[in-house]
């Protein structure tokens, strides 16, 4: 049975000059799942197609640091070295396949999460993405509105033991008077506030 | 002896074929005049070896695995080089697409539109994504006609001038 919260009313928050403020985080927490005898954690690598491939790696990087900080005494895989053993052991499309039937809504083989997990020698899988991401140009309002996700799947079995999300519509003019600012700036703006609702694991007890 | 380089076909749905072909011969043309030894595939052809090997549906697998989880298959992209016999390929995708709001003035409506271009090259040799570019162009023009012709104009427009970014910044 999954728990779902929501730290605020409302999912989106939107943030002027480059202050988010109090972003609403949304989680959904399987109580059944056991974060404190977590030994070890892989972040997965991420693609978007508003990211480029070094903004990508830093968001994912930002995930490995918080974990790391989270948990010192856990070992964390980063997204270049899952990135690596996942290709070394052939299993990349199944991977991708898995997140795409996600994303569609399609039936889930939950063994290719045990079976990455297992590769990679960890007990929770660290998935981070970008539900949704818009922006609009103009001298009136330019903006950009990104939902930033953070999955946590327990690699024993598969499933999903938590997952986080918020959204953050940011105006700022810092950059550009009529250009939409950065995703990654936006990006990693949610994703912070959604690791601060992370559950603490890997405490041992 | 000259790295081997392909260039895969760009698609999208909003950039018509032949206004594809066109970037993807400036593309080859300053690949090869670049300072790199390069022999250059282009990506007509890279088109029908790919499908007469049987090798179209490998490749769209390997873009949709790294589009999908930023992982890049290393069997899929050893298949592709050896049926291919190249050292590299290069593949060429529209990604961000930002609309301006329109502005109404003087009884026209202007419409803009900033599309980022990201160019990919795979290394056959160490099986990975050897660098990523990453260019942004933007075109404005008047609506006139049907906003389907009009929207097709302006991307064309701005990913030819992605493509002047692409090949006057400063190489990975």
């Amino acid at each position: 049975m999954l728990h779902r919260s929501r730290r605020a009313g409302s999912l989106l928050a939107l943030a002027g000059l480059g202050c988010a403020g109090n972003v609403p985080v949304e989680t959904v927490v399987d109580p059944a799942y056991s974060f404190a005898t977590v030994a070890a954690v892989a972040v997965l690598p991420l693609f978007d197609w508003s990211l480029s491939i070094r903004d990508a790696h830093s968001l994912t990087a930002g995930v490995a640091g918080a974990a790391h900080t989270r948990a010192p005494r856990v070992r964390v895989v980063s997204a270049d070295d899952a990135s690596r053993l996942i290709a070394a052991a052939g299993l990349a499309y199944e991977w991708a396949l898995f997140l795409h039937d996600w994303r569609e809504g399609g039936e889930l083989d939950r063994t290719v999460v045990m079976r990455v997990a297992d590769e990679l020698g960890v007990d929770l899988l660290l998935v981070v993405d970008l539900p949704e991401v818009a922006r609009h140009d103009g001298a009136t309002y330019p903006y950009t509105m990104v939902v930033a996700r953070l999955r946590a799947f327990g690699g024993t079995d598969g499933v999903l033991a938590w997952s986080g999300t918020a959204g953050l519509e940011l105006v700022d003019q810092r950059y550009s008077v009529d250009r939409a600012p950065p995703v990654t700036q936006v990006a990693e703006l949610a994703l912070h506030a959604v690791l601060h609702e992370l559950p603490q694991f890997g405490t041992g007890r | 002896m000259p790295l081997r380089t392909a260039l895969s076909p760009l698609e999208h749905i909003d950039v018509p074929p032949d206004s594809a072909r066109a970037f993807e011969g400036r593309l080859a043309a300053a690949l090869a005049a670049g300072p790199d030894s390069l022999s250059m595939l282009a990506a007509d052809v890279v088109a029908r070896r790919l499908e007469e090997a049987g090798l179209t549906d490998v490749w769209n697998r390997l873009l949709f695995t790294f589009v999908t989880s930023g992982i890049v298959d290393p069997v899929d992209l050893a298949v592709v080089c050896d049926g291919l016999e190249i050292d590299r390929i290069l593949h060429l995708e529209v990604g961000d697409v930002v609309e301006r709001r329109p502005v109404h003035a003087h009884r026209q409506v202007m419409l803009a539109v900033r599309v980022a271009l990201r160019a990919w090259m795979f290394d056959c040799g160490t099986a990975q994504l050897a660098w990523e570019r990453w260019a942004e162009g933007e075109h404005d023009i008047v609506l006139s006609g049907s906003v389907d012709a009009t929207r097709s104009l302006l991307m064309v427009g701005a990913v030819s001038k992605a493509i002047d970014v692409l090949l006057h910044s400063p190489g990975p």
